[in-house]
């Protein structure tokens, strides 16, 4: 009981007892989230904004006699005349370790029931992306566990590598995949006591979603056991427009937290194109001038500042990294659409994922043609670049030769080789959702793809085979898996260890 | 009717002829000009009204300011507040005394938008709120 009043008494105490000064003004309309308030001479662009009850907002519009704020909660409490008043301070979120594991909304605060978040730092939503001289070229990769990505489309940390697709093409699957990979290795980094590791953090950003995906995606996080490393910033689709809009800076500001303390983190804004869209509604209820799609003229601007906070900081500024992983939903597969072309020119290369090959069971449905990384063999281990180089290639040689030779029954023996091995490449390819590879296995399963040893399985039954092989080396012939692990290197030697442990697995699996 | 620019320089010009030789608004002169207004009304009278109305409002308290005591006892507090804002405004600034009991002790000063304030019902939200 003492302690209790002992707590209110140095609370009390801890008081400041000037006066305060306060810049005020009155809400003269209020509509659809958006507060127009007259008064707020010494607003700040950017700044919270106090109104009764303890909504908050944000002036986002500064007029010649009014000023637009957007609200950030429930407006319901709110009516015309209600004082405004300005706080001083720019929005900013909590940061820290502490956030690892949980679920918090646009501003920070907890929603998923675990109590409060004990920590004392804060970061501003809105911070000036790094300039160019605390940045260090992309060359250390972030494994997402998924073949067909790390292997053609390899992504580095600090890097900004847009997924894109229609809707239910495994947009989500993907970055979900990433997360938990991150996860695997990093709980096989604590344990191995190496000091050298470095962990990453993942920020999953849900904009405009329904609450059930968020928590389906939360659950597969929990069932994995990936959610210790992950925080999840929701501000789903019944949430107002200005929490969804704030919401990946919010997330953004997480991360940065990461990056500025020396660690690696990803940041998986998911999706862009309904962080757009509130962006719009919210300027055209504040009366900003539309222009193409009805979007206003700063949307580039909204998704560039965004992206550009992802970077790589060299050895002098602490050598962490905010890898950012954004997501676009296309409509009918238009990646010419204003959304899409703005991002695509941002980022550091797509993933591009397409309907049909999704439908025909292709998973990850990812288009050889037009996914790109331009970081590229950069973001690739040693080992893993020597098994790899060529795989795209003919891939896509596979896919322009598979369309020609639907028509052609004589073909020569070249073409059908290269068809054959394209065919093959393809199962190999295949990858159920959530289970992640981890990039050694990768390897020797690309090296033996290469050196010709599914080449007497018959097509349909190399996805077995894979998995066959992927089990093999995972639990039996493991030798070979950990010394490309450990040195990143395929020599000469542990080529050999690996032939003789697929020529092992064959006879098994035949 | 949307406030066109044009109503809004009428309207600052409606508030331009309202004041009196000191700047302030003069009562009477509001009047009249809106009997004026009433007599012969213009084609956008509502709008020309409100815009009139918005522009006195936005007016007034950059030339008189706000003061609030909890009672008037605090004469002594209310003739402090009033020298010292008259020495940094200027004369011409008019002080407009209020009670308001909820404030239990201190004064809340209005100068244009910014509010100076101590009183104990401030401390007790500074309470309230870092409790919360």
């Amino acid at each position: 009981m003492s302690s209790i009043t002992d707590l209110i008494r140095k609370e009390i105490e801890s008081l400041s007892t000037d006066p305060t000064k306060t810049n005020v003004g009155t809400i003269t309309a209020l509509a659809d989230g958006v507060a127009k308030v007259e008064g707020l001479s010494k607003v700040m662009f950017n700044e919270m904004v106090e109104f009764p009850n303890d909504v908050l907002g944000i002036a986002l519009n500064l007029e010649e006699d009014t000023v637009g704020c957007v609200i950030l909660g429930d407006t319901s409490s709110l009516k015309e005349g209600d004082e405004a008043r300005t706080t001083g301070k720019l929005l900013s979120v909590p940061v820290g370790m502490e956030l690892l594991g949980r679920v918090v909304d646009a501003v920070g605060r907890p929603i998923d029931g675990k109590g409060q978040i004990n920590t004392d730092q804060e970061f501003p939503v809105e911070r000036i992306a790094p300039g160019i001289i605390p940045r260090k070229s992309v060359d250390q990769p972030l494994q997402t566990g998924i073949m067909a990505v790390d292997s053609m489309i390899p992504i580095g940390r600090g890097q900004r590598e847009l997924i894109i697709g229609d809707r239910s093409t495994g947009k989500t699957t993907i970055a979900i995949d990433t997360i938990i990979n991150q996860a695997k290795i990093n709980k096989q980094g604590e344990e191995s006591g190496d000091p050298d590791f470095r962990a990453v953090y993942c920020i999953y950003v849900a904009v405009g979603q329904k609450n059930s995906n968020v928590a389906r995606t939360i659950k597969v996080l929990e069932e994995t056991g990936a959610i210790d490393y992950v925080t999840i910033v929701s501000a789903p689709a019944a949430d107002n427009p200005a929490n969804q809009y704030l919401a990946p800076y919010a997330g953004c500001a997480i991360g940065e937290w990461f990056m500025e303390n020396g660690k690696d983190a990803l940041i998986v804004y998911d999706d862009l194109s309904k962080h757009a869209v509130a962006y719009r509604q919210i300027s055209l209820i504040l009366k900003r001038p539309s222009g193409r799609e009805a979007y206003p003229g700063d949307v580039f601007y909204l998704h560039s500042r965004l992206l550009e906070r992802s970077a790589r900081l060299n050895k002098d500024n602490g050598n962490g990294s905010l890898t950012a992983l954004p997501i676009i939903e296309t409509q009918m597969g238009d990646v010419a659409g204003y959304i899409p072309t703005n991002v695509i020119s941002i980022t550091d290369g797509q993933i591009f994922l397409e309907t049909d090959l999704f439908n025909k069971g292709i998973r990850p449905a990812v288009s050889v043609g037009l996914s790109v990384s331009r970081v590229g063999s950069a973001a690739q281990i040693k080992a893993y670049k020597k098994v790899a180089g060529k795989v795209k290639l003919e891939l896509a040689q596979f896919r322009e030769l598979a369309a020609f030779s639907q028509f052609e029954s004589d073909l020569d023996a070249t073409t059908k080789a290269r068809l054959d091995r394209g065919a093959r490449i393809v199962e190999m390819f295949k990858q159920g959702a959530y289970n992640p590879v981890p990039v050694e296995v990768q390897t020797a399963v690309m090296w033996a793809m290469q050196n010709d040893f599914f080449d007497t399985i018959p097509v349909n039954q190399i996805a077995e085979a894979v998995e066959s092989l992927k089990e093999y080396l995972s639990t039996q012939g493991t030798e070979p898996c950990n010394e490309i692990y450990a040195s990143g290197k395929l020599e000469e030697d542990t080529e050999q260890k690996l032939k003789s442990a697929v020529e092992d697995w064959k006879r098994t699996f035949a | 009717m949307a406030t066109t620019t044009k109503t809004k320089k009428v309207a600052k010009k409606l508030l331009s002829l309202s004041l009196d030789e000191e700047g302030r608004v003069d009562e009477a002169k509001v009047r009249s000009i809106l009997d004026s207004l009433r007599e012969d009304p213009p084609s956008n009278h509502r709008a020309l009204l409100r815009e009139y109305q918005s522009e006195t409002r936005r007016y007034l308290p950059t030339v008189q300011c706000g003061l609030e005591v909890p009672d008037a006892g605090q004469g002594e507090v209310s003739q402090i507040l009033t020298g010292k804002v008259n020495a940094s405004q200027g004369s011409n600034f008019s002080i407009d005394s209020s009670q308001n009991p909820s404030l239990i002790a201190g004064y809340k000063l209005r100068v244009g938008d910014d509010v100076y304030e101590d009183s104990i019902d401030q401390r007790l939200e500074n309470l309230r709120k870092s409790l919360s």
